[in-house]
């Protein structure tokens, strides 16, 4: 039998490429969303929350939804990375990195549209300066925080064997990249005492990152569930939306792997393998997440207390049932249909599904958020019009696509800059399969 | 000819614009409508100290009284002339305004018996120009405690400066209180009346909670008297109940309490949490720094 080798082609594909016209394009069209979140943000900084459609009842809307989906994404990292890692799932390594870089992006978006959220930036001290033990706010700032510094070390960790191999094989090594890249990897020489310290600093991130990714996600539910509001007066609120976080990071997983790959040529690397098992995956998170929606609103529904039923008939027939019912469907429903069949787990189907996905996690949020809002136990009197409604102005509209946009440009970044498969990882596998087809 | 359609569209030109116009010009005249505008003007003096005056500025609006805010009232003592000019107040979002006696009067203050207070509104763009006047007497309102064979009882008394002397005013109607939280608490009857002596006794014989010494604050006041204004006079003393804090529910260690009263098992248990990651993530780091000891020693070695 043959034996598996990376040839220099392959190589090639593997290190990080210019971007292209089609890359440019994508560059100019993220960077101008990213602009008018700007602007967005500049007027909101010189008018207050008063350009927002946020008033007295409907206090957290987008940016909040926008926030709790940027946490739920961003738990892409421990799934891929860890979860799969500590379960010896061997066809995720190439997947890893992207996950990760998904993660970090999330995350620090995550933080921005937090800082967003509260109007005037400098508020974000008071957390540190006023803050209260006893407040699932203060628990939400230590674990993202923390999150995100394992997030980056995971990242880090693997990425110092692959600077080593491309700072080796550069053909100019006095550019801008080698530069950057001895920077951070400069001491990095392949010595097996390196290699042993490494593997054992990413087994305990892997380790350590998953309960605070449990942490992360069941804390950010607990800034819903620990106020007593229709909708939000759940017990199962943290198991619901780690649950929906795994979901959409593999949504988001699918769909960066398809971009990546179809963008870099890496059709050796990101395989129909790769993107059959996440399907698998996929279809069972969606089923875990159908799971969770159903004890949500199936057993509040079952006994209509007044002010559930309010709220629950709003979501389900009231003017929130044009999103609920789609949400279910593109988000849930359709994605179990269709990956179930082997011909629906191709790369340009699951593609697709993974879209639905994530836009329907995100319009999930929305619906987790502000109908409850819109629905207090006491009564809403003597208040102006437009305090019963929530509609979303453009500046906020804006701030959002724009933070989007912001952790899309930040990915691309990445990948223009360091290499979005593990080379080294790649090559462990290869040589291990070389090794089985010798004994064979 | 030509005259004549010249001046059928210069009418026309006008009466067009006299048509957008005046309901524009009727608008400003609205909108430029002074109303008469209401000052209500007070006098009080607390415990023989500094006196102060109250304003409070309203106007008449479909039959119901709404206060008038940002107005400059400007208040004078005996003469309305810059010589007898205290100073101004600006009304709040109440239409009310405070005013303490300037020191430079002090001298007219000590020497007079009867004094004139002027509250003048003039050149407002919001209300017409507009005036009060109160005439104020000198007086002096002292409450003292007393306890005589157990029996606890305040004792009133209300005297007016006449020609430099103090004279005890008899028939004032005057009430007894006790601070609290949110006011005063009346005590005994409803009103007191001063006798010929100018003094009036209250007996006090309720079992009330004070502060940690069993503190409370008596008093008593002479409220929008005609002649002498508001006075109120007031002496703390314990005859109130002590009340122990150590059980205060606020001091308690509890979800609700400050940073600083944190339930312990919540300082403990998740500060262990993040000791316990950071603790792993500060060891990354350090391992970060061993791979590059590695470096360099293999650096000297070669």
């Amino acid at each position: 039998m043959e034996k598996a080798t990376l040839q220099d082609k392959d190589f090639e594909k593997l290190t990080p490429q210019p971007f292209g016209k089609l890359g440019m394009w994508w560059i100019a069209i993220l960077l101008v969303f990213c602009a008018a979140g700007l602007v967005g943000y500049i007027r909101q900084l010189k008018y207050g929350l008063s350009v927002t459609g946020l008033r007295d009842y409907a206090s957290w809307g987008i940016y909040i939804s926008n926030f709790v989906f940027f946490v739920a994404i961003s738990l892409v990292g421990s799934l891929i990375t860890a979860i799969l890692r500590l379960t010896k799932a061997t066809w995720s390594t190439p997947l890893t990195r992207i996950a990760e870089i998904i993660s970090v992006s999330a995350i620090l978006f995550a933080s921005v549209i937090i800082v967003v959220d509260m109007g005037r930036p400098d508020r974000f001290l008071n957390l540190f300066i006023y803050g209260r033990l006893q407040s699932p706010i203060l628990w939400d700032v230590i674990v993202i925080s923390t999150y995100l510094v394992l997030s980056l070390l995971l990242l880090y960790f693997p990425l110092l064997p692959d600077l080593g191999i491309l700072m080796k094989r550069a053909k100019d090594k006095d550019s801008r990249l080698m530069k950057f890249y001895r920077l951070l990897g400069k001491f990095w020489i392949n010595s097996p005492e390196q290699i042993r310290i490494k593997e054992r600093s990413v087994n305990m991130l892997s380790v350590t990152i998953i309960p605070v990714a449990l942490a992360i996600h069941t804390i950010t539910s607990w800034l819903f569930a620990t106020t007593y509001r229709p909708g939000w007066d759940s017990t199962n609120f943290g198991a619901y939306f780690v649950s929906g976080a795994f979901l959409v990071g593999a949504g988001g997983m699918v769909v960066a792997m398809y971009a990546v790959r179809k963008a870099y040529h890496l059709e050796s690397f990101i395989t129909e393998k790769h993107f059959n098992q996440m399907g698998k995956l996929l279809v069972m998170l969606s089923l875990l997440y159908l799971y969770f929606n159903i004890n949500e609103y199936l057993v509040p529904a079952f006994k209509m207390k007044k002010y559930e039923a309010d709220h629950l008939l709003d979501l389900f027939t009231g003017k929130f049932s044009l999103i609920f019912w789609p949400v279910i469907l593109i988000a849930m429903v359709i994605p179990v249909i269709v990956l179930l069949f082997p011909a629906g787990r191709k790369p340009l189907p699951m593609f697709l599904v993974g879209i639905s996905v994530v836009v329907g996690a995100w319009f999930k949020r929305f619906l987790i958020v502000t109908p409850t809002l819109l629905h207090p136990f006491l009564p809403m009197a003597d208040v102006p019009d437009s305090y019963k409604h929530y509609f979303p102005t453009w500046e906020e509209c804006a701030i959002t696509i724009g933070s989007l946009a912001g952790a899309m440009l930040l990915i691309t970044l990445f990948i223009r800059v360091f290499p979005i498969i593990p080379i080294d990882e790649v090559l462990i596998s290869l040589h291990k399969e070389n090794e089985t087809l010798s004994a064979e | 000819m030509k005259h004549f359609l010249l001046n059928r569209s210069l009418l026309f030109s006008i009466g067009i614009s006299g048509c957008l116009l005046i309901p524009g010009v009727v608008r400003s005249q609205d909108d430029t409508i002074k109303l008469q505008p209401r000052i209500e003007l007070n006098y009080f003096l607390v415990n023989d100290e500094l006196p102060y005056l109250t304003t409070r500025v309203r106007i008449k609006k479909d039959n119901r009284w709404e206060p008038v805010k940002w107005v400059i009232v400007n208040l004078f003592l005996n003469e309305e002339t810059k010589l007898g000019m205290m100073g101004n107040v600006t009304t709040d979002p109440k239409g009310e305004g405070k005013y303490i006696l300037p020191s430079k009067f002090k001298l007219a203050w000590d020497s007079l018996d009867q004094y004139t207070f002027i509250a003048r509104i003039k050149g407002d763009d919001k209300v017409t120009d507009a005036k009060k006047i109160i005439n104020i007497k000198r007086s002096s309102l002292q409450v003292e405690t007393k306890v005589e064979d157990s029996a606890r009882s305040i004792n009133i008394t209300f005297k007016e400066r006449q020609k430099e002397k103090w004279i005890p005013i008899p028939e004032i109607e005057l009430k007894a209180f006790i601070y609290r939280n949110f006011g005063k608490l009346s005590i005994g009857e409803d009103a007191y009346t001063t006798d010929e002596a100018g003094t009036a006794k209250v007996e006090f014989m309720i079992t009330i909670p004070g502060d940690e010494k069993g503190n409370i604050q008596v008093g008593a006041a002479i409220e929008d008297h005609e002649d002498y204004g508001n006075l109120t006079a007031t002496r703390t003393v314990a005859w109130g109940l002590a009340l122990s804090r150590t059980d205060n529910f606020w001091d308690k260690r509890t979800l609700w309490s400050t940073r600083e009263r944190t339930p312990l098992w919540l300082l403990i248990f998740p500060n262990l949490m993040i000791l316990l990651v950071w603790g792993v993530i500060i060891y990354l780091v350090i391992m970060i720094f061993a791979l590059k000891r590695i470096h360099r020693n293999s650096l000297k070695n070669s």
